[in-house]
């Protein structure tokens, strides 16, 4: 791999996983991509958010939601933990936001978000809120935590081409579990409409939590 | 794999255990990480699979599958296939020969004296050549014992589940079941291209709330006893929201018939639901000890599946040889009740000596027992520790269940003595004491007597 060109350091970075239907996550994606299908037509989105500190945008918090896709792996190169693609991203300030367009081409949010982290004895609570109107409220809840270095792809579409970048997380501490002891609640918001939210499980069946981290991405490659 | 490719690896994706030791590289990936390959040839992914091959086989994939030299009884004697050593007289937990049926005298009688009148193999498909008399016999003492009016059978438990859903349900229709369904439900499933969900395990809201949308034919799978957590099926909640939504259940008895239930019937009987669930469904490699499968349910649900379970029609018929030795297996069963209650006892007995022990055991309330270690990485250490004590008992790791969740699954049988029990749960409990994986609860060692 080359070198990375974006550096992101954050505080916390924490990523659920819910089931979703096939179907759904087809709807969601671009037609080069196929959704995964952990079960049949069972699939899986990603719930992911970012208390940044640091880095090319500076400080700001950051809503990710994506479909799990199968990755796109050539002879030689490493292989990511998960390949994603995000449909829709929200970031508290317009920093955040033209750096993700521009740079990363990833579907955005229009208007400033608020992430709020609230942590109680190895739980830690998100409310995510577009000015009074709530988007999802999110619990998330540790394992052990020890240092990692995790590898992504992440998916990006332009009307007429499409993309894919490595990133790569490293933390002094990350979790991961499958006790299902989070949660998720989903209002109605622009952020999502594409969601059929009854059909998405309100338990994540995995828990990743990073902490004191960067996340390092890696050229846009055209596919 | 060589150094430099390692290296790579390494800087891009290193795992630790619980100690904070990197974990060797077999155990950075799975066989989920071969799911998917790159390039146009489908062999593409064989070179890769491989190289992590040669590394997990020996770091522990090897316990998979290690030859056994002799039945299926509780000591027996395994082959080290990465040492080649025969580790003999190994206290054997991982076989599900609950009653000891598969190697009672008459059993063996039974299948010498069918071997002379049948030879091996049915030579056909049972709607063709396949079927002989002892099939006949077989499906008729069967229905009665299942108080059914009619059974079919299958070549193995994991055809009934495949044949019966994707003959009888049909794309445009929904299937929900349990998340921790067995594979061949689940294959069922796929094949029927009916609409699948899954409900959390045994949260009947969960079921409730993917049934009420639709409004189409529905079938509801769940299992008597679930095989990774022993656990039983919350049947009486699961048949009131079918009956409300008017979906039809199945429900596969693999671990649960002939141990479950005031006859052995099952946990359909054991709950007094057994005229509420529409498709019984059960093996004959368990409790029974033999090989094959069956559906038992109304004579007109028996005529339509035998014209459209393909998983049966396309198979070669059960082996007339294993068929007589179940079905002496069966007799044995009606007239020994004291097998079933020698099996509770055991499991009841061993329950608490481990819970005693401070073994993790998880819900278990059966005669299948997870041993939890969620320590992935571990695990395979773990079990090789195990088996160099003594213990013949098989890792199941992700995906086979969630990470963090790894665990051995032990099966208990109504032949094994209290020595042999109290014996293992010493072993186990001082080698996950070791392993920092349980903090006995008491000093002194588990007395023999029970």
């Amino acid at each position: 791999m080359s070198k990375p060109v974006g550096h992101y350091y954050f505080k916390e970075g924490l990523s659920c996983l819910f089931e979703m239907t096939t179907d759904n996550a087809r709807q969601l994606l671009p037609r080069h991509l196929q959704p995964l299908e952990t079960r049949p037509e069972s699939s899986v989105l990603s719930v992911s958010a970012f208390d940044f500190f640091d880095g090319d945008a500076g400080s700001y918090q950051e809503l990710v939601l994506s479909i799990l896709v199968p990755p796109l792996i050539a002879k030689g190169e490493p292989f990511p933990k998960a390949a994603l693609y995000p449909f829709i991203v929200g970031t508290s300030t317009s920093l955040g936001r033209s750096q993700g367009i521009e740079r990363w081409k990833l579907p955005h949010l229009m208007n400033d978000i608020s992430v709020t982290f609230s942590e109680d004895n190895q739980e830690m609570c998100l409310n995510v809120q577009e000015g009074d109107d709530p988007i999802l409220e999110l619990a998330i809840t540790a394992h052990t935590f020890e240092p990692a270095e995790l590898l992504f792809q992440s998916f990006m579409s332009e009307p007429s081409r499409n993309f894919k970048a490595n990133i790569l997380m490293k933390g002094a501490g990350y979790s991961e579990h499958e006790f299902e002891r989070g949660s998720l609640t989903l209002f109605e918001h622009e952020m999502t409409k594409g969601l059929t939210v009854d059909e998405v499980s309100a338990r994540p069946f995995r828990e990743q939590w990073m902490r004191n981290g960067v996340e390092m991405f890696y050229p846009l490659e055209s596919i | 794999m060589d150094k430099k490719h390692a290296a790579k690896r390494n800087s891009q994706g290193l795992f630790a255990d619980g100690t904070g030791q990197p974990l060797p590289l077999a155990m950075q990936y799975d066989y989920t990480n071969f799911y998917f390959g790159s390039g146009n040839d489908p062999f593409d992914m064989l070179g890769p699979f491989d190289e992590w091959w040669k590394d997990a086989e020996p770091a522990g994939y090897y316990l998979y599958g290690l030859p056994m030299q002799g039945e299926p009884g509780t000591r027996v004697n395994i082959r080290n296939t990465k040492t080649g050593k025969i580790h003999q007289d190994l206290l054997n937990f991982a076989s599900y020969n609950y009653l000891g049926l598969s190697y009672r005298p008459e059993v063996k009688e039974a299948v010498k004296k069918a071997a002379e009148v049948y030879g091996n193999g049915a030579s056909g498909s049972p709607i063709l050549s396949g079927s002989m008399e002892v099939h006949v016999e077989l499906s008729e003492k069967l229905a009665r014992f299942k108080n059914k009016e009619a059974v079919l059978l299958f070549p193995t438990g994991y055809s009934v589940n495949v044949g019966v859903i994707a003959g009888l349900m049909r794309s445009g229709d929904l299937i929900v079941a349990d998340q921790y369904a067995h594979a061949s439900l689940v294959d069922g499933m796929i094949l029927s291209k009916a609409t699948s969900r899954f409900f959390r395990h045994n949260k009947v809201e969960d079921l409730e709330r993917k049934l009420k949308k639709f409004s189409g034919k529905k079938l509801v799978l769940v299992e008597g006893v679930y095989s990774m957590d022993g656990d039983v099926a919350v049947l009486p909640d699961i048949v009131d929201v079918c009956k409300q939504y008017d979906a039809r259940i199945l429900i596969d008895e693999a671990h649960s018939t002939f141990i479950y239930g005031e006859h052995g019937r099952g946990v359909a009987e054991h709950f007094g639901l057994d005229d509420e669930i529409d498709l019984h469904v059960g093996t004959f490699s368990k409790s029974l000890g033999g090989q094959g499968g069956y559906l038992a349910g109304s004579q007109q649900l028996i005529n339509y599946l035998r014209g459209f379970s393909r998983s049966r029609f396309f198979s070669c018929g059960l082996s007339p040889v294993v068929t007589a030795g179940i079905l002496r297996a069966l007799e044995i069963f009606e007239e020994e009740p004291g097998l079933r209650k020698d099996l509770w006892s055991n499991v009841e007995y061993m329950q608490r000596i481990l819970r005693q022990a401070g073994v993790p055991v998880g819900q278990s309330e059966s005669q299948v027992i997870p041993i939890l270690i969620q320590d992935d990485a571990r695990i395979f250490e773990i079990g090789e520790e195990l088996f160099r004590q003594g213990i013949y008992i098989n890792p199941v790791q992700y995906p086979a269940v969630p990470k963090h969740k790894s665990r051995f699954r032990m099966s208990i049988s109504a032949t094994h003595t209290r020595e042999e029990l109290s014996e293992a749960a010493n072993i186990i409990s001082k080698v996950l004491e070791k392993y920092g994986i349980c903090q006995n609860q008491s000093d002194t060692t588990i007395s023999k007597k029970g």
